[in-house]
């Protein structure tokens, strides 16, 4: 049903545009927020935490060749308890991070530069740019992501350099000063959202790759590096800002980069900005693929291009209103948002794998 | 202003119904036509809510509360 | 069919001119005043804010108009934005803050802290990281920017660039920016200092071009550091206070300075390269701070007969600046302890780095024990080169 296909290394294009988007600017603060100057050690910890689960999501991908999520889910629980399940997995996971990665970005730029700026106004740019990347479909996408990542990595590895002059090493010191608990609690909620929200990649690996052992790597290399830059950019932040600010400030890589002063550069802190917004557009992108590949699916619908542009609208309609303000958005990203997210990137496919073992093994006994 | 963006996403849909419409009743998609009218007008409604200043029920709610038992939980298990 | 198509994309066009028009609160260059500094001072009616706008005639044309290149507004009020939205019914254009430089502080004003200005400096976006913070000593702030200065056209440049020099090659004084100096506010075991602004002959005809034309120095001068308690502004350290203060924290790129006996004369001496290690002791159970503090320096002149090919003496010279530098560190060590009491060197942040579980009973009271604490400083001179001559010309052959 599914004809395209992707190139190893722009699934790992994609999944590193994907691990980069949201957390490098603003999630990490959260971290901070949790971990205070051990932050970085949350970034490492969650690091080593995803690796099993990115290796989970390819062997269940593995074990249901050529099956999209909501196959898989269907197979495995059932035509109705599958169908319910793929459908909150559709609306919740996909088409609410769609509005709300869309809200961000839009809050961003109004927050920054144009703070006059109506966000709809902001949004609707965005919205336009996803629904035509989504038209032009999957291979397309990976292929703008390929390019992308490059140049996000070089900025942001760049604008990490000149920074270097800024550090101060001394702000990550006392190391452990509360314990392991608070380096918990921030490894977990970044992997809140640098690790659990790869499982959307079920409905893309399963159908569009070769499933290979290459594919795994890929897997792994992309999410290596989408998470060592974010390890990255948080210690620098830290080592920079200090861990009060970074944990106090909206957008501390921006705040970051407002630092930079070496010579003649000076101000550069748009190409973050920049670099950010295009980790973000592949990351709404993916969110928005999976979701409208899964309605489609969800209700047999062969041409998925034809929902794109009426949901687009829905989408930016809704962009405005999952977050009704920067108090809500906190609370949610901190509270909320991390058990749910590990009940769909955790428990389930954690189910999944024990009902098909159950199911091989009852097979065999038969 | 608001007025203005409601006409605006009218036209746009009329535009896009113009457009796939015929495209859809020739490739004999019927279930593609159902679904892509659907979400058009439902889109439709929640711009003309957004003018009418009706508050659209946000879905996140709905997580907050299904959540918060576990959230809580979590909560007294940290500390 | 085609008529269709054509049709529709007509209409998207149209409503891609919508969004594609350019920024929504879009302002035009000559709409602008461009702000490059501010002060602040107390007063009856809560504060006096004063800003000095760019005057754009004399930056942007070649040749030279006979007018200050800067505008400078006041107005009185309670808060920082309610005063510069006020100050829009005296400038003629709307105020912008991304080219602000340099912000100042009166002394009064910075008594009763500062925190609330900085959150306005953080906070609003159009504010960027990289300004410089001082506090005005003996005057207002509003005296500091109604001052013109020569060398520079526009005065809060000069400022900028002598708040940056200054602390390049004088270790008299500091230079501070904001992610330094909130973090400084907001951890126990720190305490913030500024640079202080002084007018030299604070004359009124100062004010005049041509009054201004026929002085010979700038008015504005650099020295002195503001000691603050957390946000509130506690007291002064003088020019040897500083020095101490900046050897002390290895915030010395390059400095001078020249020791004097009877057997030597006076003998001057450019620091090159300063190290400062700051560590903590526990003695029975209680903090003792030691600064050990490594310092190359070059000699630069010899004023007298004194012979430094010999190494003994110069062994003598450099025994002869530890003692010097010693007496200036403790010298600032005791006015922060005893009169200012404000732990500006952050010693504290030295104990909580290193014994983290002392320090959670300590900072409490962190105001109390660091009046106590015991630091200990040493420090190692070593003379690196004797410049491009060995003996003095005008030495007496012995």
């Amino acid at each position: 049903m599914n004809k395209t296909k992707i190139s190893n290394h722009q699934l790992f294009a994609l999944v590193a545009n994907f691990t980069l988007g949201t957390t490098v600017i603003s999630i990490s603060s959260n971290v901070v927020s949790l971990a205070h100057q051990d932050a970085w050690i949350s970034a490492l910890i969650s690091i080593a935490i995803g690796i099993p689960f990115i290796w989970m999501y390819y062997y269940i991908g593995k074990l249901y060749p050529g099956k999209s999520l909501i196959d898989i889910l269907n197979a495995a629980f059932g035509k109705w308890a599958g169908w319910i399940l793929s459908a909150i997995f559709v609306v919740f996971v996909c088409y609410l991070d769609t509005a709300q990665v869309i809200f961000y970005v839009g809050n961003f730029i109004r927050n920054e530069y144009m703070t006059e700026t109506p966000l709809y106004a902001l949004n609707l740019l965005l919205a336009i740019g996803i629904v035509i990347g989504m038209l032009y479909g999957l291979e397309a996408i990976a292929r703008a992501a390929e390019g992308f990542i490059v140049i996000v990595s070089v900025l942001i590895i760049f604008s990490l350099l000149l920074n270097m002059k800024n550090i101060e090493p001394l702000n990550l010191l006392p190391i452990f000063e509360k314990g392991i608990v608070p380096i918990l609690k921030g490894a977990f909620s970044l992997s809140s959202y640098m690790t659990w929200p790869l499982v959307i990649l079920l409905m893309i690996v399963p159908t569009s790759t070769d499933n290979t052992i290459k594919t795994r790597n890929s897997l792994f290399a992309g999410y290596l590096w989408g998470a060592t830059i974010n390890f990255l950019c948080t210690i620098m932040s830290l080592m920079v800002l200090g861990s009060t600010i970074t944990a106090r400030s909206e957008y501390p890589a921006y705040m970051m980069a407002k630092e930079i002063s070496v010579g003649i550069i000076d101000r550069i802190e748009g190409i973050i900005s920049f670099s950010w917004l295009v980790t973000e557009f592949i990351r709404i992108l993916l969110y928005f693929y999976a979701g409208t590949l899964g309605l489609a699916q969800l209700f047999r619908i062969k041409d998925y291009k034809k929902l794109i542009m009426p949901l687009g609208l829905v989408m930016l309609m809704y962009s405005g209103v999952v977050y009704p303000n920067a108090a809500y958005q906190a609370k949610w990203d901190t509270t909320t948002w991390v058990p749910f997210i590990a009940t769909f990137g955790v428990i389930l496919p954690i189910l999944i794998l024990i009902i098909k073992k159950f199911k091989d093994v009852s097979r065999q006994l038969k | 202003m608001s007025l203005l963006s409601f006409i605006l996403a009218s036209v746009f849909s009329v535009v896009l119904c113009i457009v796939e419409i015929p495209k859809m009743r020739k490739n004999r998609e019927k279930k593609e036509l159902v679904a892509f009218l659907i979400i058009l007008f439902y889109g439709l409604a929640l711009v003309g809510m957004k003018c009418l200043k009706i508050d659209i029920p946000n879905p996140a709610d709905v997580l907050v509360a299904v959540y918060s038992p576990v959230v809580d939980l979590i909560k007294v298990a940290l500390e | 069919m085609k008529l269709k198509r054509i049709l529709s994309l007509l209409i998207v066009f149209i409503m891609l001119t919508f969004c594609l028009s350019g920024c929504w609160n879009s302002r035009e260059l000559n709409t602008l005043a461009f702000v490059t500094a501010m002060g602040f001072d107390r007063t009856s009616n809560g504060m006096q804010l004063t800003i000095q706008v760019l005057n754009p005639r004399t930056i942007a044309s070649q040749k030279s108009y006979n007018e200050p290149s800067v505008v400078v507004y006041t107005e009185e009020g309670k808060d920082t934005l309610e005063i510069i939205r006020r100050l829009s019914t005296e400038s003629p254009r709307k105020l912008n803050g991304t080219h602000l430089r340099t912000v100042i502080f009166g002394e009064d004003f910075a008594k009763d802290g500062i925190s609330d200005v900085l959150d306005f400096f953080s906070r609003e976006h159009q504010n960027r990281t990289d300004l410089y913070f001082a506090v005005a000593k003996g005057i207002t702030a509003y005296e500091v920017l109604n001052t013109l200065t020569d060398l520079e056209t526009n005065p809060s440049f000069k400022l900028y660039s002598s708040i940056k020099a200054s602390d390049e090659i004088w270790a008299g004084t500091e230079s501070v920016k904001i992610i330094s100096l909130i973090n400084s506010i907001v951890s126990d075991g720190i305490d913030p200092v500024l640079t202080g602004i002084e007018i030299v002959n604070s004359d009124e005809e100062n004010k005049t071009m041509e009054m201004l034309e026929l002085i010979a120095s700038d008015p504005i001068k650099i020295g002195y550091l503001a000691v603050f308690q957390n946000d509130k502004f506690v007291g002064w350290l003088d020019e040897n206070e500083c020095k101490g203060y900046n050897f002390l924290i290895q915030n010395v790129k390059s400095s001078v300075g020249y020791v004097e006996s009877e057997r030597t004369g006076r003998i001057t001496i450019e620091v090159t390269d300063v190290k400062s290690k700051r560590t903590v002791l526990l003695i029975n159970g209680e903090p003792v701070v030691s600064v050990i503090i490594d310092i190359k320096g070059n000699i630069d002149t010899v004023a007298g007969d004194f012979d430094i090919t010999k190494a003994e003496n110069i062994r003598l010279i450099e025994q002869l600046s530890e003692d010097k530098i010693t007496k200036m560190c403790y010298k600032s060590i005791n006015k922060a302890q005893k009169e200012l009491n404000s732990d500006i060197f952050g010693f504290g942040e030295v104990i909580h780095r290193t014994y983290p579980k002392l320090w959670s009973t300590m900072k409490d009271d962190w105001n109390y024990n660091f009046k106590i604490l015991p630091v200990n400083v040493k420090v190692n001179f070593k003379i690196d080169q004797i410049g491009i001559i060995s003996k003095s010309f005008f030495a007496k052959e012995s």
